[in-house]
């Protein structure tokens, strides 16, 4: 009994805490911060009126339909307020800072801190303009959560480089990636399971439906009618 | 293959220890289910699942594709001529998304809510269109939906179209300062 338990508990921490490397975590630092600085260059143009009270959402309707109590824009300008600084000035303020901190992740240049930064005005942004968030802003706000804990500085960056720097290949790597893995396994359980609960993912009405959306129709689909098990078979493959 | 020597420190367990829950909470925020009670550890927990991204849900797509809805906006200038402009950003991909999710908030909201919150969004988007045509006297926001027929239906020569959802005027109002 004694050496079956030994086993499993041998098993265990072996999975969570054998040194691996850190590529895995840069890589993701690196793809991340790229893409939201693309995000934010593509939405440079219309910042004050995705997060302004004056821009899509006005007045009190933002707070109507997102949560308070979480860190806003609106929290920052009721402080600066008084002392003469407008809502654009904490805008532009938050989207920059924003910015900043995804260049020194890109670079891994105090990489825990910079993560920190971006997290936080991310998810200032995120529930200032809560009614535009879309599945990539929400994966994005959970990794940037992860990169301020696991060490995706120590390989591939400019801290790496620096004299007494904390070694590519470690235990925190293994817990890191044993995270972000688990969380992404947690995460396609349960869309799967949510989406095999819809009749339509089983009898090929789901592909079929979203590909003659005019939002997802790149292509005439209408083919795909005359050949429903095919479009059955491309649902059971996403499910 | 050898495996590498590593060491159990008490650092270490706890960081196993912290992921453990942080993959709970996570299961429980993939599972959609609410903790029970308003306990400031409730709260503190679903304050740090929001901040985490632990509590998000993950359920995109399903359990089914309904419908799309569009909003139009017929634009009245002070010559009575008509622009007709539609809630898109055709250039912008990333904007467009956005602004598409903006206008799925018509179908949100209980029965109850639901028509305060389409008027406040409707005078919302009129007044951002506002904003961009300051001759504009009055704009007409006019919500569409369209509905995929099924596969079946297509075959037996039916096809989607947009149908009329909702519709509201809002108009410009001069302000005359009295002396």
């Amino acid at each position: 009994m004694n050496t079956y338990w030994n086993y499993w508990r041998d098993l265990f921490w072996n999975f969570m805490l054998e040194p691996a490397s850190a590529a895995p975590l840069a890589a993701l630092r690196v793809a991340l911060s790229g893409t939201l600085l693309l995000q934010a260059f593509l939405m440079r143009t219309t910042l004050l009126d995705l997060f302004s009270t004056s821009g899509f959402i006005q007045g009190s309707l933002a707070s109507k339909l997102s949560d308070q109590s979480l860190p806003r824009i609106s929290h920052l300008t009721s402080v600066l307020g008084q002392y003469g600084i407008d809502e654009t000035f904490c805008i532009f303020f938050v989207c920059l800072s924003l910015v900043a901190s995804l260049v020194l992740l890109l670079l891994g240049w105090h990489t825990r801190t910079a993560a920190l930064i971006a997290w936080l005005t991310h998810w200032t942004l995120m529930n200032t303009a809560d009614a535009t968030t879309y599945g990539v802003d929400q994966f994005a706000h959970v990794f940037l959560f992860y990169l301020i804990w696991v060490p995706s500085g120590s390989i591939w960056s400019v801290d790496a480089r620096a004299p007494g720097a904390p070694p590519s290949v470690s235990s925190g790597a293994r817990i890191g990636l044993r995270l972000l893995q688990l969380h992404l396994c947690i995460a396609y359980l349960a869309s799967g399971l949510a989406k095999a609960q819809g009749i339509q993912w089983w009898n090929g009405e789901l592909m079929w439906r979203a590909l003659q959306l005019p939002v997802y129709r790149q292509f005439d689909m209408n083919w795909l009618a005359s050949w429903p098990l095919l479009s059955a078979a491309m649902g059971w493959m996403q499910c | 293959m050898s495996r590498m020597p590593f060491y159990r420190t008490k650092k270490l367990k706890l960081a196993v220890g912290a992921v453990l829950v942080q993959l709970i909470l996570v299961i429980i925020g993939a599972a959609e289910i609410e903790l029970p009670g308003n306990s400031w550890l409730v709260r503190a927990l679903n304050y740090y699942g929001d901040a985490s991204g632990a509590s998000a849900g993950y359920g995109f797509f399903a359990p089914e594709v309904t419908s799309q809805i569009r909003a139009t906006f017929d634009i009245v200038d002070k010559n009575k001529r008509h622009i007709r402009q539609e809630w898109k950003d055709e250039t912008n991909r990333e904007v467009d998304l956005r602004l598409g999710d903006i206008v799925e908030q018509f179908l949100n909201g209980d029965e109850d809510e639901a028509q305060n919150l389409q008027h406040d969004l409707a005078a919302s988007l009129s007044g951002s269109v506002f904003a961009r045509h300051p001759d504009a006297q009055s704009v007409t926001m006019k919500l569409e939906q369209f509905v995929p027929v099924s596969m079946q239906d297509f075959r037996n020569g039916h096809r989607a179209k947009w149908t009329f959802l909702y519709s509201t005027t809002f108009e410009h109002k001069h302000i005359v300062m009295s002396q």
